[in-house]
């Protein structure tokens, strides 16, 4: 067997009263491709992040090449050679390709002297890493300041890296024009440029189509190759098999068990990943769907894109819910499923068609509007749009309804109080009082008071956005029960969720996006991940088309 | 035993709660620096003396309530000076002197406010204009006018009645202007405490997105506190020209300045979101109380502005320890 090259043991990490972490190990080989998987919610982009110097354990050591390290930040992962490309994109969408590799490291040329400070790297034929150079041609600090940056050297080491790996890119294309496939060898051009000694790749193909998808294969390939070793987070089944050399398993913050993955079927990966049957977690629904009762109604929803983004982002949505029904949005990211939440709640003043709610058409051209035409959204960045993180319970609970418990002009204190304790225990919210900052409370019960929040509002449609993000499988299972009732008392549920298990399992329907259209609404008979897979990534439109379902 | 126990952690419980609030804690440091001044020269808390103080302070504490709502939604006014002298000179000049045209000058000078506030909140609302460029090119204009409007020579001067009002104390120790700016202080607190639109000020301050989403129309709030600012602004300038009895072309110049420091002193955060106006009430007080102990103990006019903004960045460093940020 191979160096050990990482371990990581007995790591725990807590955020605000959640532990994301309990107690894991994780281990890669030099030169291997580690397949790191899991539900959402599972941990491992929590311990990559640590690698990559953003996160620190709050117990537990880490092991680089058989030494015990500590990595307080990326500088300090950046020395040891331990590289991270992120889920979310980091370029600088205004700058060219070359400027964005390298941001902040750019080999100069000495002030004045014009002398080139950056040497060949002696012979080992490695792309060099610009910072070092830097600092070893004797130029540095202040002086760094003055010098120019030395363009030439700069292309000459980014074409080295791209023929070595076999990346086609631009060097001086602006990075917001290039298509997100390209923006993300953008994103792995940086950090090779450095040439780290361990590669972490956090869900590299969510955003990519199958070609693109090969093509990160093959560059992945040529990097094991080239020595390097590789650890790829990855939910898809089919690439798990097809890249990984060993496979780690973790669940709820905890290690299940690592694999070679010649050594391990595609059910035994699923009996680890979920490790439960999914009625557990998922509560049975409590009535029959009444089709013969649609609830809501949307008809032609159409959004002109932005004048950076261009293009549509919603074309002609068109969709019903019928009473007692939970409707799953799903596609891969960015394809519109939040436009269409958030357009249905009236944050898109844009948007256009017509939604009816209970037959009637409603007027959405605010959230206010949306509100009071019996529409709430549960967003899913609770922290940037759901909460005023630094304000009471009290009043992020009340804040949406605050007018059905007036005393004249003025807020009635006591009807408030009132109302917040019987949210409180409606939902079972965990707080340490109702006036404390909403802050103080874990994650699952942040997004309860979100939810209390939009149900004060009394809906009659409620739209669910990524709702059980980063909460624990207890809140998880509270929210489940929760959108079950809902459904059962007639209001319209609709969820948007990148959680497969979670569309699977509560939807009667579920409604698939492919670049702002429906690709296809399917029924609960022909429901299956392949199924949502084929029409998320835009296969057989023709099939049911965007026709009302 | 545990019974003493219990209640000394109750209390030091209370007072950790109470010193986290920076509202309360301006008192506390209003209550040292009037009793410093009463030790430094003996007799500076006297009623009258103190009388007058406030009547000083009202001006400022009731320009502040603008300062203070703009604050809250995250903002900032730097039209309230020129807006302030603007309506200074305005309201002299149409008063001339004259009880029987205080109705007509206060008229005046609150369309004009209007007609800032209205410019003011156009600007950030619908132009998306940034309010700290918004406001200070606004103020920049206005001063343009009021030096059109006056040729560089203000003219009038302050009907008998309002100048009764502003500038005289009865029985030495109550003026109109302090009963004025406490009922619009009561206001003030009651409408940011106990209404759905003092909770719509702070919950756009704290997160503009997360109201937006909880449908509040956030565009209406942030206008409505330019629109109220410039009014309460061009308020405080009319009721100057009853302090001073003519109107000056600097008469409100100090007042962004002063503004802003009554609200930071009073435990507003500059983000937004956090703090209210009772606080801005000691603030305003702090502010002239300082200015007022250090002219009595003679400290020049060039003393006087660096210990003044010497301690307004102690005060600021105080709170700022408290909350781990400001």
């Amino acid at each position: 067997m191979a160096e050990e090259i990482l371990k990581m043991v007995n790591i725990t990490k807590r955020f605000a009263g959640t532990t994301a972490l309990d107690r894991v190990q994780f281990s890669c080989s030099k030169g291997e491709i580690h397949v790191l998987a899991g539900e959402n919610g599972a941990g491992k982009s929590t311990i990559l992040k640590m690698l990559a110097g953003i996160h620190q354990p709050d117990e537990g050591e880490i092991f680089f090449h058989g030494q015990k390290v500590k990595i307080p930040n990326p500088q300090q992962a950046r020395k040891l050679g331990i590289a991270m490309v992120f889920q979310e994109l980091t370029l600088v969408g205004e700058m060219t390709v070359w400027e964005n590799i390298y941001l902040n490291q750019e080999p100069v040329t000495g002030f004045l002297s014009g002398r080139r400070t950056t040497r060949k790297h002696a012979g080992s034929g490695q792309a060099p890493d610009a910072g070092r150079m830097c600092r070893e041609g004797g130029v540095s600090g202040w002086a760094r300041c003055l010098g120019r940056v030395d363009k030439k050297e700069i292309r000459r080491r980014i074409q080295e890296a791209m023929d070595r790996y076999g990346i086609h890119i631009d060097p001086d294309a602006l990075v917001k024009n290039l298509p997100v496939a390209e923006q993300q060898m953008a994103e792995i051009l940086k950090i090779l440029v450095r040439d780290p000694e361990l590669i972490i790749l956090d869900e590299p193909t969510s955003a990519l189509a199958r070609k693109e998808v090969r093509q990160l294969y093959r560059i992945i390939r040529n990097l094991v190759a080239d020595g390097k070793t590789i650890i790829f987070i990855s939910h898809r089944m089919e690439e798990v098999f097809q890249l990984g050399d060993r496979i780690t398993v973790f669940k709820d913050g905890r290690y299940i068990g690592t694999r070679n993955m010649d050594q391990i079927s595609e059910d035994d990966l699923i009996r680890m990943m979920v490790g439960r049957s999914l009625e557990n977690i998922f509560p049975p629904a409590q009535c029959p769907v009444d089709d013969s009762q649609v609830i809501f109604e949307v008809n032609n929803l159409t959004e002109p894109g932005s004048r950076t983004q261009g293009g549509t982002r919603l074309d002609h949505v068109s969709f019903r819910v019928y009473k007692g029904e939970i409707l799953g949005v799903a596609g891969l990211q960015g394809q519109g499923q939040t436009e269409l939440l958030n357009a249905i709640s009236g944050l898109h003043p844009l948007a256009e068609g017509e939604i009816l709610v209970g037959g009637r058409p409603v007027k959405v051209k605010n959230a206010a509007q949306a509100i009071a035409g019996g529409i709430a959204l549960v967003p899913s960045d609770r922290k940037n749009q759901g909460l005023m993180l630094e304000l009471s319970c009290r009043h992020n609970l009340a804040v949406a309804s605050m007018k059905k418990r007036m005393k004249g002009c003025f807020i009635d204190r006591k009807a408030e109080e009132a109302f917040g304790r019987s949210m409180k225990e409606r939902l079972s919210i965990k707080m340490g009082g109702l006036e404390l900052p909403v802050s103080s409370l874990s994650g699952g019960n942040q997004q309860k008071v979100v939810l209390g929040k939009e149900l004060a509002t009394e809906p009659r449609v409620i739209l669910f956005d990524e709702p059980t993000r980063g909460i624990d499988v207890e809140a998880k299972r509270e929210f489940y029960q929760i959108m079950r009732d809902l459904a059962a008392q007639g209001v319209a549920v609709i969820m948007n969720s990148s959680d497969m298990m979670e569309v699977m399992g509560m939807s009667s329907r579920v409604l698939v996006m492919y670049e702002g259209r429906i690709s296809g609404i399917l029924g609960k008979e022909e429901l299956s991940e392949e199924r949502i897979m084929q029409l998320g990534m835009g296969m057989d439109r023709s099939e049911k088309g965007g026709a009302a379902g | 035993m545990g019974d003493i126990k219990n209640r000394q952690t109750l209390k030091l419980d209370l007072i950790r709660k109470y010193s986290g609030s920076s509202q309360v804690m301006v008192y506390v440091i209003l209550a040292v620096i009037l009793l410093a001044a009463q030790m430094l020269s003996p007799g500076y808390l006297k009623p009258t003396h103190m009388a007058g103080i406030l009547r000083l302070a009202s001006f400022m504490g009731i320009a502040a309530i603008g300062q203070n709502l703009t604050i809250l939604t995250g903002g900032i006014d730097l039209s309230i000076a020129n807006t302030i002298t603007f309506a200074n000179v305005i309201g002299a000049q149409i008063m001339m002197g004259q009880d029987a045209r205080i109705a007509t000058a206060l008229a005046a000078v609150l369309v004009m406010g209007m007609a800032v506030g209205f410019i003011n909140g156009s600007g950030i609302h619908w132009l998306g204009i940034p309010p700290f460029i918004m406001t200070l090119g606004v103020g920049t204009v206005i001063q343009g006018l009021f030096l059109i409007y006056t040729k560089g020579a203000p003219k009038g001067n302050a009907a008998p009645m309002l100048r009764a009002v502003c500038g005289q104390s009865f029985l030495g120790i109550v003026s109109g202007i302090v009963v004025i700016w406490a009922i619009l202080a009561v206001v003030t607190m009651v409408v940011l405490k106990c209404t759905p639109y003092g909770r719509k000020i702070y919950s756009v301050g704290i997160n503009e997105q997360a109201a937006r989403f909880s449908g509040i129309r956030t565009g209406r709030v942030t206008f409505s506190v330019y629109l109220l600012s410039a009014v309460i602004a061009a308020m405080a300038g009319f009721f100057l020209v009853g302090y001073t009895g003519t109107s000056f072309l600097d008469v409100g110049t100090s007042y962004n300045t002063k503004t802003i420091a009554a609200v930071i002193i009073g435990g507003t955060a500059i983000t937004g979101g956090k703090g209210g106006y009772a606080g801005t009430i000691a603030g305003a007080v702090i502010m002239t109380v300082l200015d007022d102990f250090l002219t009595i103990v003679n400290i020049p006019e060039a003393g006087r502005q660096i210990m003044q903004g010497v301690i307004i960045l102690a005060l600021v460093l105080v709170y700022s320890r408290e909350k781990g940020k400001w």
